[in-house]
């Protein structure tokens, strides 16, 4: 079996012990062994902060222009993600991430002070009234409904995201996923992931960090270091 | 045999008892260890390595301390008379074994403080490396050449400590000398996009690239950048290769030192050294 994802090949051999998986891209090639009867290969959109390597599960997006909401506002607004496309293997049980790849540019970046601060998959995106369209190998859509419950005016510039219950949703056009984000001050505000999928005809992305593999799974994120 | 454990070696007691004393320590110790290795596997990675590892020190020393206060009546000592006795052989104790004392409370200072953690990169007076182990009475660090070193806990908690990955970020600086005849500001623009090609040379704190110096033999450009601190050493490593081999792709180089002499007089060849 053979998948071509832009300039990345992914080829799925068959041998007497079991497979053997090859993903290879102009400058690297990464070539694994699987040792089962059977069972599937899924790929699709994962959590973006496995690559180079894992060292954050934070996510933060700069807004390319702020956004200045008035008190008591509850406004949707769209922006973009970085996709990071996962390769599992399913059989009897478990299920067991094999290889992570993207097209996206990776950068880090630290929210907050270098003591207490959280380092953050960085990236920038401008912000949308509408649906906007990306190219679904490299950018994933989100939905983002902000919330001032301050009783002022507020400027919005980021938000980070917590991705351990990052729920991602896919179709042939799109990568999608829903935030809401609840200013408490000028300062500050809460974020989380909803969970309820935003059409019917888009799946459910396979995660990486399900609450069974992460030790404690916090469902919201609280921005203290400026929004 | 059984005459042998009813002999009596002091007091009431028998050798008896202290075999069976024996017997119950030895289970309590073996107990402690099972309990301890039980709970490392069943906790797993759940908790953290540090407090995981002074969740179990804790249990493994109350089990061990249940099977001491055991065996005292077998012994013939009242664990009540003990404390009472408590207060004048601490004392004797106390100042027999100062050390083992000050080493003792150092070490639970330093588990309440918690200026290192396992696994940190710390450096102790000269002595550099991974923290491997907090005990109560040492702290145990493998140097980077792999070399077991055991600090009491004393010298520890006393003595200057710099940990190296106490923050989530650190900063790391190179200086890099370009030719007088290059241009600066082209230097600054190529290693600034080298930089920034480096998904984990941090945006922010924003990296520095400036000229820093008019050297001897060269133009000084500093080049600071911040990187998280599990993966800051691969980054340093990585990217003064890249920038050296960007900067050379694009025409400049990276002096010698060298030094221009002036004559006050002309030189002047001897008479037949040309012959």
């Amino acid at each position: 079996m053979k998948i071509s994802i832009d300039e990345i090949e992914i080829e799925l051999k068959k041998h007497e012990s079991g497979f053997s998986y090859l993903r290879e891209s102009k400058n690297k090639r990464v070539e694994k062994i699987i040792s089962s009867d059977g069972g599937n290969l899924v790929v699709n959109p994962v959590e973006p902060v496995n690559l180079p390597s894992y060292i954050t599960n934070f996510l933060l997006v700069n807004f390319k222009k702020n956004v200045v909401v008035a008190p008591g506002i509850e406004r949707t607004v769209y922006i973009k993600f970085p996709v990071e496309i996962g390769v599992f293997v399913s059989g009897t049980g478990d299920i067991e991430l094999i290889d992570v790849f993207s097209l996206a540019k990776q950068k880090y970046t630290l929210y907050g002070d270098p003591r207490y601060g959280v380092v953050c998959r960085l990236w920038e995106s401008e912000v949308y009234d509408s649906t906007p369209k990306a190219d679904i190998l490299k950018e994933g859509v989100m939905e983002l409904f902000l919330v001032n419950r301050f009783d002022e005016w507020v400027e919005v510039s980021k938000c980070v995201l917590n991705v351990y219950l990052m729920k991602i949703f896919y179709s042939d056009s799109m990568v999608y996923s829903k935030v809401k984000m609840e200013v408490n001050s000028k300062k500050t505000a809460e974020t989380r992931f909803l969970i309820k999928p935003p059409y019917e005809d888009m799946k459910k992305a396979v995660e990486i960090f399900t609450p069974r593999k992460v030790q404690i799974a916090a469902k919201r994120y609280f921005m203290e270091w400026g929004i | 045999m059984i005459d042998l454990l009813n002999t009596v070696a002091y007091g009431d007691t028998t050798v008896g008892d202290i075999a069976l004393s024996a017997i119950i320590m030895v289970l309590a110790v073996g107990l402690a260890k099972c309990v301890t290795i039980y709970l490392r596997r069943g906790i797993g990675e759940r908790i953290e390595k540090n407090y995981r590892e002074l969740i179990l020190k804790l249990i493994y020393y109350l089990i061990v301390f249940i099977g001491f206060l055991t065996i005292l009546p077998l012994l013939g000592f009242s664990p009540s008379g003990l404390l009472v006795a408590g207060g004048i052989t601490g004392i004797v104790i106390g100042f027999a074994s100062q050390s083992v004392v000050s080493n003792l409370i150092s070490g639970i200072f330093i588990l309440w403080e918690k200026p290192i953690r396992i696994g940190d990169q710390v450096q102790v007076g000269d002595i550099s490396g991974f923290v491997e182990d907090i005990n109560v009475m040492s702290t145990i660090i493998r140097t980077y050449d792999g070399l077991f070193v055991r600090i009491p806990n004393q010298t520890l908690f006393t003595g200057n400590i710099t940990n190296y990955t106490g923050n989530v970020v650190r900063r790391f600086e190179y200086r890099i000398g370009v030719r007088y005849s290059d241009d600066p500001e082209k230097a600054v623009e190529i290693i600034k996009r080298v930089v920034d090609e480096e998904p984990f040379a941090l945006k922010n704190p924003d990296p520095a690239v400036f000229v820093d110096e008019l050297g001897d033999n060269a133009v000084i450009i500093s080049v600071r950048i911040w990187a998280p601190v599990g993966v800051w050493y691969g980054v340093k490593m990585r990217l003064l290769s890249k920038i050296k081999t960007e900067l050379e792709r694009n025409g400049i180089s990276i002096p010698f030192p060298q030094r221009v002499v002036w004559f006050a007089n002309e030189l002047e060849l001897a008479e037949g050294s040309m012959e």
